[in-house]
């Protein structure tokens, strides 16, 4: 696989365990969607944090990266959240990353 | 190699103007130079919305897309007929609130012509973006053996006698559409392949066996198909969503 950020979806328990980002190659970034797309509810950002660190067990920080888990539509329909989520959940995105890596 | 660490996949929610200025140009209720003015309007507040998150890289939302994966089938001759349930088929999974809910396949899905590209597919995307926004700007492309679907052992064998000669063209066009998004100053392009997921699932693995390819196989050429659409480019950087 050429790709150098692996971008996987990681909002719920049928996600699986991160034990698989064990496998990431050294000279890639493991893009972790913690924050799900499919509703409004807000994840915390201790929630957030304490998950990153969890997936810090099985691969450094420094390959690892967030974002929401999937995109906000899809298609033209769109999920079931509204633009106000949507702009909280983007914020939350940003500040989480900032908390664990600045 | 782009290092950020706060990314998203692509889409944003579409604006409701934006759904009906869309509906309005099909009917020819408004010019298209009307309706890009809202579309490009749509990709602003976008990119505002990402800005003001403070995120390094932005994407204009997919507001000039159907689908994740339509400018594809939009942007070339020769896919046939088809609805957006042709990229929704399948069983599916929700949560408490959605339930879980399947689409049968359409049964008119089918290549029916050689495939031959009208425009670029995401080069007016990438130039637009570019032009509004000072961050990095991504754009997605569709992994090439999303379209397997498309192949139909009875409509297609005239034109594709097998999956992977029609495959083969997809990834061409996606070849040539990196090429084209690198020259234009893309640093970032993520191919989005969902679809690899999808392979768990016995029923949609058994339909994707019944196209001529085996599970190892999937796992093996699509993502050498993958490889070959990211090609070469030093110094640019690739995403890949699975």
């Amino acid at each position: 696989m050429k790709a150098q950020r692996l971008l996987l979806e990681y909002d719920d328990a049928r996600s699986g365990s991160f034990e698989p980002l064990r496998e990431v190659p050294e000279d890639k970034i493991a893009v972790l969607g913690l924050i799900t797309t499919k509703n409004s509810r807000l994840e915390t950002p201790e929630e957030i944090r304490a998950r990153l660190r969890e997936a810090g067990c099985y691969l450094a920080l420094e390959q690892l990266a967030l974002s929401p888990q999937c995109g906000f539509s899809s298609s033209v329909l769109g999920n079931r959240l509204t633009p106000e989520a949507q702009k909280k959940k983007l914020h939350l995105v940003v500040e989480a990353a900032r908390a664990v890596w600045e | 190699m782009i290092t950020v660490r706060a990314d998203t996949v692509g889409s944003l929610l579409r604006p409701p103007w934006l759904f009906k200025a869309r509906q309005e140009v099909a009917a020819g209720a408004i010019s298209d130079s009307a309706f890009k003015a809202i579309e490009d309007r749509a990709v602003d507040e976008a990119v505002s919305l990402q800005e003001e998150a403070g995120l390094e890289v932005v994407s204009d939302g997919e507001m000039r897309r159907q689908s994740f994966q339509s400018q594809m089938t939009e942007a070339v001759q020769g896919f046939g007929e088809y609805s957006s349930d042709a990229f929704l088929w399948g069983h599916w999974h929700g949560d408490e609130e959605v339930g879980n809910w399947s689409l049968s396949r359409p049964a008119s899905l089918g290549v029916v012509g050689k495939l031959h590209r009208r425009r670029h597919l995401s080069a007016e995307e990438f130039t637009y973006l570019r032009g509004r926004t000072r961050k990095t700007a991504k754009v997605t492309l569709p992994s090439p053996s999303l379209f397997a679907s498309f192949w139909s052992s009875e409509r297609s064998r005239e034109v594709y006698p097998t999956l992977d000669s029609f495959l083969a063209d997809v990834v061409e066009i996606l070849q040539e559409e990196v090429a084209e998004l690198v020259r234009l100053g893309a640093l970032y392009i993520q191919i989005d392949a969902p679809h690899y997921g999808l392979l768990v699932d016995p029923r949609t693995r058994a339909f994707y066996e019944g196209q001529g390819w085996s599970l190892d196989r999937w796992l093996g050429q699509g993502i050498e198909m993958d490889n070959a659409v990211m090609g070469s480019f030093p110094g640019v950087t690739f995403g890949f969503h699975l």
